[in-house]
């Protein structure tokens, strides 16, 4: 064995050796079933669960003020696996904890779980009324937003009530936070859903403090629908009035996003119910700033179809066609009449963004008036102008006589 | 401001570190340029030994004798003494029974020596005292074979012997043997190689002579500027080995070169090309074959076509190409016998799968253990389900069942064919399928691994295949320590090692890179012939234009 | 037949390291660094004039470069300026180097902690990011092109990709007006986003091994050109799909972006996987060529071979990434980088060229 052989042989043990030591990192590693994957949130007002109680009573306490009950959906992995003959029941747990600061609720759940809270898989985040009057959406969201580990397409909603119950389902068959997040996908079908606000949307918003909607979800019997939407007043942040199902029609109408979905008119002559169905949906908006007079012209396009009619007409004749756009047009004035008044007069909050338009056109004047938009919006004066089209009525035109 | 400057200065952890960081590296270099330092040095001194130089006295008798003593009791040797024709002049030559042309020994050397020059012609002016038959003589007008020269050395004419040729010897000639090319080669016929497979294409490949082997490239459209040049190989062994390349178009540094290293290794037996291929290439601590080798004849001709040289070896149907490029790897040839669009979907199809085999496991490791959140929420929860009882972590998981595979891949390979198909299909769908049901292992861990599997037999080179086999579990452990981050680490490492490598000359990553356009057109995608005009750019040939 | 270790670089080489080496960080932060400064959505024009200004100063370097062929800046600074300032030059220019490869080594660990490996220590990132990076280096600067050159398609495809599908958020109205506050705010922006576009002084280097000097120009102007559209592309999507207001207030609005949107139903849900591949191999890229402009100047200066330097620089280098002690304090740090270059590579040469002319100094 030559001198040189046999050093270069100690240094490649040494460095084998040294390499080894540095091999028993994996640092970060988690298997993916040692990982509580949660894909739902729900903040409420704080109120401690019995269970929580009971450890309180029993010494688990720490210093807090059971400001806020943060509830976590969790999914039970493994179980699934034994029943996997098709169908069977989806295991979820939703895990509350009451606390001051979210964060340290997250954490805290790791005291009680196997499996801590991992975030990547976040859907929804519900936020219930009364914690959305009560604190600023800044603070409220600054946990979420500044977390990496909340993916920031995570859709924000609203619960009139106790936001927990949102995450509650009586039918097993899918998790509940994914339900509220299908429902979303619904929008070809409704206009009464407003367009899903994700986490990265709503950071803008409440950046530039404008007054924006949140997508309101009722339960009842662990059955949950949209109604509607939470006003968000910008100024405060903090959420100061609904605005109900067909006032979010009107303003996805004015705004037109909208996908899909149906209107119903009542026929002047009759009173029965005409269905127009939306096809396609267009809207042009055009500020106008004289001094310190400012107005808006809407222009809101649409094509459709008569979808149902409860009436005698005939869908081959254009006169009764032209009266059942009429009807329809009317219906959407008399809609979008009744939502201005209350989002101008009531609320007092631009909340169909029209201030963006005004940043558009006038951008030197919005640097001076956005400060107080929510006021000037509340007095500027909004034209529009309705036009519906019906393209078809479908494979039938019935004539009752 | 000094403050400020003291709490900036960062711990002695640091520092530390920075240490690390260095001298790693650095002992490993060191430990490279050693070893290869050894390497070199037991080259030379391989150099030094000298060979014994023995060289024959012209006396029959004497010459006979030393034979038999150096051959001692070769019980195969046959040797036969006779005088030359009718006159006293002693003779004998000398084959190894069975591997020498017998019939052509008895009825045209024999009979030539013997018979032929007792006849008219020969008879002339000859008798008992005439000066002796000279070797010049016999072999300008008697003997009647085709290979016939000239040995002087001992070692040279045992190994002839050995192969099969005959030796005359005479009696008071000068101190040389003739040798006669009486070798009886037992060849089989070319057939189909069976490693190399295609559906559509040539039939044929290499056996293990070097004659047919030849013979097959010329026969090749008979180029007539083919150049085959032959060398002796292996110190106590020797062999024949030949460079094959196209005059007009191989560059002729790069055939210098090839010549220079063939000369310069020098082993006592060189068995198979796969010693020469270890023995010429760049780099030996690289993972990738830096030689091709292919018992196709049509791969040997296309490389050749590309400006690339052959290196045939006497005695194994693999015939090396030289320099290779990592692309060839990748590449069939039946991607130039189907149509372009077909040729050109199967080779990106070829890299797709290259890179699954090499990465599969390991973005699995790094997305099941780092990176939960990166994958879609249903299949991270059904993953979730199907992992729930697995006691082990994924890169323990994933070894369990890709040793188990390599093991199968190994074991059905050496087994006789039909049983070889059989151990794997029911090695894999029986060790996967009961590995699942004892929750040792996840039902998707074991489609990963199959699919890694599967990719891995895409690959057209069975070399290439086990160099990515290697790469894959390196990755592992990258992806292990660092999740996706030690995945694009691996991937930083091997971009890097594949581009300091260079095969002869040519980058070993070429053509992907530098740029070329014009060799891109057959690289991931295979150009319509239309298009290909020119040769490779990187072969640096002489004459660059395929077609005008 | 063993060509020489090191080959000359083509056009299409030094196109592709310069555009390799402007690609590092930027592409994460600019976003958020030029919408602070500008305020209004129209950062891309900032970029745009930004990068117009970098192939200015670019144009600059390579006309320098060019008056001394076959010679590095290393080179040739003291034979313009003397020995002693000279020297002072190539060591600031060393030191520019060290601080630029420490800070892409640490801002590749805090995005790597943030957003892939938690709990992995950064000193076990950044030493094996380095020891991947020095095997690279070792084998000279034909291996580091080629390098530049497998990475940098790879990168142009994965962005592409990422761009169209971020698209998925896009919404026009969120850039415009354009110039709705008129230039003001857009000139405001310049002298942030021309810093992004460091790294065209790479031309001071690789003019000299270059195979076709003459060409340099059309390379710097194309090197600058691709980063260019690549921020400017960056910056619209971003902009367009989280507003002004939402980027100024994240840390890595391009990061932010990508998470911003799921595709369902494709093999992964999530993207910002990719781009951080991609930047990953960005980061490597640059790491690698400032490591190895760093240790060629020492190598220069000193006339010897430059391997010992590599390995001597590695501690040192390690050492500088470490100093930061928070995120705000590495971004302080990397700004006064850029300030420092923009000193370094659009001043001064401007200077040499002119004290070269004066001199009548020639090789």
């Amino acid at each position: 064995m030559n001198p040189q052989w046999l050093k270069s042989r100690t240094l490649w043990i040494c460095g084998m050796l040294t390499i080894l030591i540095l091999l028993t990192g994996c640092w970060s590693r988690r298997e993916i079933e040692d990982l509580g994957i949660t894909i739902g949130a729900a903040v409420d007002i704080g109120k401690e669960t019995p269970v929580e109680q009971e450890f309180e009573e029993q010494g688990g306490d720490y210093s807090k003020q059971n400001a806020l009950t943060l509830t976590y959906q969790m999914v039970q992995p493994g179980q699934s696996s034994t029943s996997d003959k098709g169908g069977g029941e989806k295991n979820y747990r939703n895990i509350s904890v009451t606390g001051d600061s979210l964060y340290e609720d997250t954490r805290e759940i790791a005291l009680m779980q196997a499996r801590p809270i991992f975030g990547q898989h976040y859907k929804v985040i519900v936020i219930s009324d009364k914690v959305a009057r009560k604190f600023n959406m800044r603070l409220l969201f600054d946990f979420f937003i500044r977390e990496q580990e909340f993916r920031p397409s995570c859709l924000v909603l609203i619960c009139k009530g106790e936001a927990r119950s949102a995450l509650d389902q009586k039918d097993k068959s899918e998790f509940p936070s994914m339900r509220l997040l299908s429902i979303t996908n619904n929008r070809y079908r409704s206009t009464r859903i407003l367009k899903p606000m994700s986490l990265s949307k709503l950071l803008p918003e409440i950046n530039s403090s404008s007054s924006f909607l949140l997508q309101n979800v009722i339960t009842a019997e662990g059955e949950v629908k949209f109604a509607g939407a939470a006003v968000i007043y910008g100024k405060t942040g903090k959420l100061i009035g609904f605005l109900n199902e067909e006032d979010l029609e009107s303003i996805n109408w004015m705004t037109a996003k909208v996908k899909g979905g149906v209107l119903k008119s009542y026929d002047s002559h009759t009173g029965q119910p005409i269905l127009y169905e939306i096809t396609s949906m267009k809207s042009k908006i055009r500020p106008h700033i004289e001094g310190n007079r400012i107005s808006f012209d809407v222009e809101i396009e649409s094509d459709g179809r008569l979808g149902e009619q409860w009436e005698n007409g005939n869908g081959f004749d254009n006169r009764f066609i032209r009266r059942v756009e009429e009807e329809t047009v009317k219906q959407v004035r008399k809609r979008i009449d009744k939502m201005l008044h209350r989002i101008q007069k009531e609320y007092r909050a631009d909340v169909i963004g029209l201030d963006q338009y005004v940043r558009i056109y006038y951008p030197r004047t919005w640097e001076k008036i956005k400060k107080d938009w929510d006021d000037k919006f509340a007095n500027a004066s909004i034209r529009y102008r309705v036009k519906v089209k019906i393209k078809e009525f479908g494979t039938t035109s019935i004539k009752v006589h | 401001m000094w403050n400020m400057f003291v709490s900036y200065l960062p711990d002695w952890t640091v520092f530390l570190q920075a240490l690390i960081v260095v001298s790693i590296p650095y002992a490993l270099s060191r430990m490279m340029s050693m070893t290869k330092n050894a390497a070199e040095n037991n080259i030379e001194q391989d150099d030094q030994e000298a060979n014994p130089q023995r060289d024959f006295s012209g006396r029959l008798d004497i010459d006979l004798d030393r034979m038999r003593t150096e051959f001692g009791n070769q019980a195969d040797l046959n040797i036969r003494t006779f005088c030359l024709g009718n006159t006293n002049q002693q003779a004998a030559i000398l084959f190894v029974n069975g591997i020498s042309d017998r019939d052509l020994i008895d009825k045209h050397i024999m009979k030539s020596l013997m018979v032929d020059l007792t006849l008219v012609g020969h008879e002339q002016g000859r008798d008992v005292s005439s000066p002796p038959f000279t070797k010049q003589y016999l072999k300008n007008n008697v003997l009647s074979v085709g290979v016939v020269k000239e040995v002087d050395r001992f070692t040279d004419l045992s190994s002839e012997l050995l192969r099969g040729h005959t030796a005359l010897l005479l009696d008071n000639s000068n101190a040389s043997v003739i040798i006669l090319g009486t070798r009886k080669e037992i060849t089989r016929s070319a057939g189909e190689p069976s490693s190399e497979i295609l559906v559509r294409g040539p039939r044929l490949g290499f056996n293990e002579s070097i004659c047919d082997n030849t013979t097959l490239l010329r026969q090749h459209g008979e180029k007539t500027n083919l150049t085959i040049t032959q060398l002796r190989v292996g110190q106590r062994v020797t062999k024949e080995l030949a460079i094959v390349y196209i005059k007009d178009i191989a560059d002729d540094n790069l055939v210098q070169e090839v010549r220079e290293r063939v000369e310069r290794m020098n082993l006592d037996d060189i068995q198979d090309t796969g010693y020469i291929e270890q023995l010429i290439e760049d780099n030996y601590l690289s993972p990738f074959p830096q030689v091709q080798s292919t018992e196709r004849l049509d791969r040997v001709i296309s490389a050749l076509m590309e400006g690339r040289v052959a290196i045939l070896l006497d005695g194994t149907p693999f015939v090396l190409t030289v320099p290779t490029t990592f692309n060839m790897l990748l590449q069939s040839p039946e991607d130039y016998y189907e149509r372009w669009i077909p040729g050109t979907l199967v080779r990106m199809l070829r890299y797709f799968a290259a890179f699954v085999s090499t990465f599969g496991p390991s973005l699995y490791i790094s997305f099941i253990s780092f990176h939960q959140g990166l994958i879609p929420t249903k299949l991270a929860l059904s993953i979730a389900d199907t992992r729930a009882g697995v006691p082990f972590p994924s890169l323990i998981e994933v070894l369990i069942m890709e040793i188990a595979l390599e093991i199968l891949r190994e074991a059905g390979l050496r087994l006789p064919k039909p049983i070889g198909q059989t151990i794997g299909i029911v090695g894999g769908l029986v060790i996967g399928e009961a590995a699942v049901q004892a929750g040792i292992v996840s039902p998707l861990m074991v489609i990963v691994v199959a699919v890694t599997a599967i990719s891995s037999f895409a690959i057209p080179q069975y070399n290439a295949g086990i160099a990515l086999r290697i790469l894959r579990f390196i990755a592992m452990i990258f992806a292990a320590i660092f999740g996706l981050y030690g995945v694009v680490l691996f991937f930083l490492l091997l971009c890097s090692h594949l581009s300091k490598l260079i095969s002869f000359g040519v980058p070993y990553i070429s053509p992907a890179v530098p740029y070329r356009l014009q060799d891109w057109k057959d690289f991931l995608i295979r150009a319509p012939f239309k298009l290909m005009k020119h040769r490779p750019k990187m072969m640096n040939t002489k004459d660059p234009l395929r077609r005008k | 037949m063993r060509m020489s270790e090191q080959e000359s670089i083509t056009t299409h080489q030094a196109v592709v390291i310069v555009a390799n080496y402007i690609l590092g960080v930027g592409i994460l932060t600019l976003p958020r660094s030029a919408a602070e400064q500008v305020k209004t959505p129209d950062i891309w024009l900032s970029i745009i004039i930004g990068g117009l200004i970098a192939m200015l100063a670019g144009l600059i370097i390579v006309k320098l470069s060019q008056k001394f062929p076959g010679m590095t800046f290393y080179d040739y600074s003291q034979q313009i300026v003397g020995k002693w300032i000279g020297c002072i030059l190539n060591l600031i220019v060393i030191g520019y180097f060290i601080s630029m490869a420490s800070v892409m080594l640490r801002a590749m660990a805090e995005v790597n902690t943030l957003f892939l490996l938690e709990e992995t220590p950064r000193w076990a990132m950044i030493i094996a990011f380095m020891w991947v990076g020095i095997y690279l280096v070792v084998g000279g600067l034909s291996a580091i092109t080629r390098m530049f050159e497998i990475i940098f398609p790879i990168t142009v495809i994965i962005f592409v990709l990422i761009a169209v599908m971020s698209l998925k958020i896009f919404d026009i109205n969120n850039l415009r007006p354009v110039l709705g506050l008129g230039i003001a705010p857009v000139l405001n922006g310049v002298k942030t986003t021309a810093l992004s576009f460091s790294g065209f002084e790479i031309m001071l280097l690789i003019v000299a091994s270059m195979q076709n000097p003459k060409t340099a120009q059309k390379a710097v102007l194309i090197g600058i050109g691709i980063p260019l559209l690549f921020y400017v592309t960056t910056a619209l999507m971003v902009i367009g799909a989280l507003t002004i207001e939402g980027v100024t207030s994240l840390t890595w609005p391009t990061i932010t972006l990508i998470k911003s949107f799921e595709f369902p139903g494709i093999l992964f849900e999530r993207y910002e996987s990719l781009l951080l591949v991609i930047w990953m191999m960005q980061i490597f890229t640059t790491f690698v060529i400032t490591h190895y402009s760093a240790a060629m100047g020492m190598a220069r200066s000193m006339r010897k071979d430059i391997r010992p330097f590599l390995y001597v620089l590695m501690p040192v280098i390690y050492i500088v990434a470490m100093l930061p002690k928070n995120i705000n304090d590495l971004f302080h740090f990397s700004d006064s980088i850029g300030k420092l270059a923009f000193v370094m590579f659009v001043i001064l040469p401007i200077v040499l060229l002119g004290i070269a002319k004066l001199r009548g100094v020639q090789t």
